[in-house]
């Protein structure tokens, strides 16, 4: 029997039992479209964090000093000095050096940002070569070093402002000095590692922590370069220049960071997967169940069959072909529900979620790998049934 | 040939030593009592049920040792089944059903064209074309054992079994059913049947007694 007139046979039998066939199905539905939603919020999460990190170079490392004695004074130890910043420079590979305060690469500089009455505290940053959206106002423009100028991150605005409209233009204290709002930043999530700070120029965040000991550098590196080898490099400079420390210059690479943070998602939303794909292995028992009963229902209806001709294999095949239409025709609708699941999810979270082509094929093959695992034993009892008990059950 | 049947301790000689030959174009009638053996011996020589000892030459070939998928290329080919409760399948419609032979055929290759066309000739055969689209449980008892019919002759097989075709019928219906299959057997079709009413054996032209698994008398 070619598989053609097999697979009409089994839809024929499915059809005939639509109301049976789609409540087991709604098992199937339910765990495949958990599972895509769970991978589509995973994924969108990944993206998120790896839209974040594009704002720092690819080609930026960050050295960093770490001491033998855990409890050196960094601050009297000085492991960097303003003439490294010119030594470096000279390094094969290394393309320009600028210190750094602050802690694993993240510079951040705090301010306390005053109007009126009202005051919050703000996370500063440079404003080069950040990708930000603005929401009144404007952003920097290049080389605008000199002036006072900053853009407030939403939620400072929104603190110490009554109408974001009227807030550009209007002076504000940072640190004690005078700056002009020339910018408000769209609202962020709490994942957003832009859109939670806000933005001043270069030469004003060096002013401000001009009195703050360099606690790292970073190091841009040539395109092309080796980082581990110019970092080497970078390395054997700096204990030149500072032989008298006991310690070892290490390197914090951002990328690692956000490859780090990926990996976790990754592994957590796995495992947020398989969890869910539980009630994949329970809508599976269920399309056992329904099998069975299926095939002690029309034990006559197989004898019969056997009786015009079919093998036992096409009997076998047909009721496995049920079985895999039942889960496959699930799958597709879990994954539709789980696309919807993950839109409205969507809506309340502060990243969309990102439902990738792998997790739709590996929903299809899992939906009809479950067909097929549930459904082979009952196909096998069907087609080793005798065709005399079967027609004279 | 001989068959058993394993009881708890025991096992029932079902068959004596039955040995018969039936020719191309024979109207076989099996006749007995109820228990006597004859739906079994229908059973074998129809490759449904097997049994214990002896030989079955069947169309010149010895088909004594024959597996599962053998028998079921044999059936496909060469017979055609009828029972006494019709057995329809219910989910199919009518056309379905009478089609279903051909699904099964070893190396078919016929277009759905050809297929339909086959149907309504068979169907047109048993006078019940106009019900190609309806379910088996919308026709009445005589109609659905013509559907029986049809869907036995639909791979032109060598050889009718009929269990039994008249025995859920009214008289009058199975006075009919007897007449196509009169009408088959006349068109050199073998046809094996098996019956305890006495009256229809005047369409066969052959008859054997079975009491208690033995062959008791061949007419």
């Amino acid at each position: 029997m070619s598989i053609i007139n097999l697979i009409r046979t089994s839809i024929y039998s499915l059809k005939s039992h639509k109301l049976r066939v789609f409540l087991t199905m709604i098992g199937i539905i339910i765990g495949i479209s958990s599972v895509i939603t769970i991978l589509a919020i995973g994924n969108g999460l990944k993206a998120e964090v790896n839209k974040s990190m594009e704002s720092t170079s690819a080609n930026k490392i960050n050295v960093y000093f770490q001491a033998d004695n855990m409890g050196a004074d960094y601050s009297l130890i000085e492991p960097f000095s303003k003439s490294d910043i010119l030594y470096l420079k000279k390094v094969e590979g290394v393309e320009k050096a600028e210190p750094t305060q602050g802690i694993a690469g993240f510079n951040f500089t705090s301010g306390e940002v005053q109007y009126f009455d009202k005051k919050t505290f703000v996370m500063l940053d440079d404003y080069s070569g950040k990708k930000v959206k603005v929401k009144y106002g404007r952003f920097f423009k290049e080389g605008e070093n000199a002036s006072k100028l900053i853009v407030l991150n939403f939620e400072a605005a929104k603190t110490i402002f009554d109408s974001l409209e009227n807030a550009i233009g209007n002076g504000v204290t940072v640190n004690g000095l005078i700056y002009e709002v020339i910018g408000i930043l769209e609202e962020a999530g709490p994942m957003s590692f832009t859109g939670n700070s806000s933005y001043i120029s270069k030469n004003a965040k060096e002013e401000m922590n001009a009195d703050n000991p360099i606690s790292s550098l970073d190091v841009y590196i040539k395109a092309g370069e080796d980082k581990d080898k110019v970092f080497e490099n970078i390395k054997k400079q700096l204990m030149q220049d500072h032989s008298n420390l006991k310690g070892e210059y290490k390197l914090q690479d951002p990328q690692a960071i956000t490859k780090a943070f990926e990996k976790i998602i990754g592994g957590l939303t796995a495992f947020i997967a398989c969890v869910t794909g539980i009630s994949l292995f329970v809508g599976g028992i269920g399309v056992m169940n329904i099998m069975y009963v299926s095939v002690s229902e029309r034990k006559r209806e197989i004898g019969i069959r056997r009786a015009i001709g079919a093998k036992p294999k096409s009997i076998l095949i047909q009721f496995l072909l049920e079985a895999i239409m039942v889960t496959g025709t699930g799958g597709l609708l879990g994954i539709l529900c789980g696309f919807l699941f993950g839109k409205i999810i969507g809506a309340f979270l502060p990243f969309p979620p990102v439902m990738t082509v792998g997790s739709v094929i590996g929903a299809t093959i899992t939906s009809v790998g479950v067909g097929i695992v549930f459904g082979i034993i009952p196909a096998i009892n069907a087609s080793k049934m005798d065709p005399i008990k079967a027609i004279y059950k | 040939m001989n068959k058993y049947y394993k009881l708890k301790d025991d096992k029932l000689h079902a068959l004596k030593d039955i040995n018969l030959t039936i020719e191309q174009g024979d109207f076989l009638m099996i006749m007995g009592k109820s228990g006597s053996g004859k739906t079994t011996l229908l059973n074998l020589l129809g490759f449904l049920d097997g049994f214990d000892t002896g030989n079955y030459i069947f169309n010149g070939k010895d088909v004594t040792t024959l597996n599962e998928n053998q028998r079921s290329e044999l059936r496909s080919s060469y017979m055609g089944f009828i029972f006494q409760q019709f057995h329809l399948v219910e989910s199919l419609t009518i056309g379905q059903n009478v089609e279903l032979p051909l699904l099964y055929r070893e190396n078919n290759h016929i277009s759905k064209k050809v297929k339909s066309q086959m149907v309504e000739k068979y169907l047109d055969r048993v006078g019940l074309l106009s019900k190609k689209k309806q379910m088996p449980s919308e026709l009445s008892g005589g109609q659905q054992q013509r559907i029986a019919i049809a869907r036995a002759l639909i791979n032109d097989p060598y050889v009718i079994f009929a269990d039994e075709p008249t025995g859920a019928l009214d008289s009058e219906t199975g006075v009919d059913i007897m007449n196509i299959l009169k009408g088959l057997n006349e068109e050199k079709k073998t046809i094996i049947m098996v019956t305890h009413d006495i009256d229809l054996t005047k369409y066969a032209t052959k008859v054997i007694y079975l009491k208690d698994g033995l062959i008791t008398k061949v007419d």
